[in-house]
């Protein structure tokens, strides 16, 4: 588990998530990994039929970054709506709100 | 685009929640494409352009298609632009039998996906997805548009009894669609209390997913030979792709940079429309369609949806659109399109619109990360 790094633009610093080919604010091409830093939750939903392997229900949040993306991500229940909170990504792919 | 293009037939492979064992893609498809040239009058040996869209025709494409349905042709596409592809369709259609490339081309759209097949869709829709959004795990398109909601209701000043009105008022259209899964009145309370799939959306603000197909047959008008019935003109078309990278709160879709040259092309305005078909794939991108194309005027959303959707004194989504009627996979745009023939040419049964004679027909779909990325509109036109 570390913190989710996200792509940044080397030319207008602009950042982005998912990656791009090409920079939506500048349309330059070269680019380096940041950490994602901090953001805030701006969305959470309770999702009662996931296909987790347990079935349980799980916890999502739609979270913009200082940097400026939007990611969506698994929340920690007590994380919810207007919390600050930073994010780490998993080999399994998961990136989780703490 | 130019006036001369027009759709002369359509039909709809019947809905069905639980297909029988056995039920495949290119059946259905074929199912649709037959009813649409028998309404046309015409026969299928005439066919020369096919346009298809499906999620589940795999590992079949459009060629695989047309040997099957035994069709010669020297035009061929294959859309992969989900809610959006049937106006997309109509558009490249629409312009090949202008240009002369093909004088009629059956357009179809429609999938069969069982339980795994649909989950496998749904987690595999593209890199993003399967990468960012399947691990968490996500649930679908559900969870994304239950933010998407939270932030409508926010900016609009809506309660969950705003997007119930819509959903009841669709259900009360569908109560006259025999090809709609579901028909039955649905009440305010049967609404609040039904069970929740990602707050704040209910099971009824989530279409229920069908096995089933459309079709639409697309002449040139000076092929109308033989048309018994009227020919329905597309008067306007555009489309959007990927607008905004993503960077949006999603409470806008394309149609809000196009409706502006659509109507234009038109000549004609919201006000003109007799039947609107807007793409329900969730209650509020059918308000989000309705107000990016300019049908609210200076009213606010909350009293719009009370004086004309919840009275139908607008007549919106017509079969009970796809929350009621079904979505049948990359079907659901061209659903609307049918829907519109139908009332077009007066054929829609207890639910017909009297006299109508225009309509805007929306499509919107492919969810790239946060919401859809694709989104398109046509106005249409019943020649005579
Ligand atoms: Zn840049």
């Amino acid at each position: 588990m570390s913190e989710l790094e996200i792509q940044q633009c080397l030319r207008c610093s602009a950042a982005w998530f998912p990656d791009r080919l090409r920079c939506p604010g500048c349309g330059a091409r070269k680019w380096q990994r940041v950490p994602a830093g901090e953001g805030t939750v701006e969305q959470d939903t309770w999702v009662h039929r996931p296909p987790a392997p347990d079935g349980a229900p799980v916890r999502l949040g739609s979270i913009r970054l200082d940097a400026g993306p939007i990611v969506i991500a698994r929340l920690q229940e007590d994380v919810g709506t207007g919390r600050r909170v930073r994010l780490d990504s998993g080999a399994d792919g998961v990136v989780r709100a703490r | 685009m130019a006036a001369d293009a027009c759709i002369v037939g359509c039909g709809e492979a019947r809905y069905t929640r639980h297909a029988p064992a056995g039920t495949n893609t290119a059946a259905v498809l074929a199912d649709a494409a037959w009813l649409a040239l028998e309404s046309a009058g015409i026969d299928a040996g005439a066919v020369d352009g096919l346009a298809v869209s499906s999620f589940s025709l795999g590992p079949d494409h459009a060629i695989d298609l047309a040997w099957r349905l035994g069709v010669h042709l020297r035009w061929l596409m294959e859309d992969t632009n989900g809610g959006a592809s049937a106006i997309n369709m109509l558009q490249h259609a629409g312009r090949a039998v202008q240009a002369g490339d093909a004088t009629t081309v059956l357009v179809l759209a429609g999938d069969h996906l069982p339980a795994a097949a649909f989950r496998t869709l749904v987690e595999e829709y593209n890199r993003a997805t399967r990468d960012h959004l399947a691990p968490l795990p996500f649930g679908g398109p559900n969870s994304l548009f239950a933010m998407l909601t939270q932030r409508h209701a926010r900016a609009y000043g809506l309660g969950r009894s705003d997007y119930a009105a819509l959903v009841i008022a669709q259900r009360q259209w569908a109560a006259h669609n025999p090809g709609a899964v579901y028909r039955e009145p649905l009440t305010l309370e049967e609404y609040l209390a039904a069970p929740i799939v990602s707050d704040p959306l209910c099971i009824y603000d989530c279409v229920p997913v069908v096995t089933g197909g459309d079709a639409i047959v697309v002449r040139a008008r000076d092929h109308l030979s033989g048309s018994r019935r009227p020919p329905v003109l597309v008067r306007a078309l555009r489309l959007t792709f990927n607008p905004d990278d993503q960077q949006g709160d999603g409470l806008r879709t394309g149609l809000s940079v196009l409706a502006g040259e659509l109507w234009a092309e038109a000549g004609a305005g919201p006000r003109d429309m007799d039947v609107t078909m807007v793409y329900d794939d969730y209650p509020a991108m059918a308000l989000v369609q309705l107000t990016d194309l300019g049908y609210l005027g200076e009213r606010e959303l909350r009293g719009f949806i009370a004086d004309e959707l919840a009275s139908r004194r607008l007549p919106v989504n017509t079969s009970g659109g796809q929350l009621s009627a079904g979505q049948a996979g990359a079907a659901g745009g061209l659903h609307g399109v049918v829907e519109a023939v139908r009332q077009l040419r007066g054929e829609a049964g207890g639910r017909q619109v009297p006299g109508a004679r225009r309509a805007l027909v929306a499509g919107y779909g492919m969810v790239v990360y946060r919401y859809g990325a694709c989104a398109g509109a046509a106005v249409l036109e019943r020649a005579r």
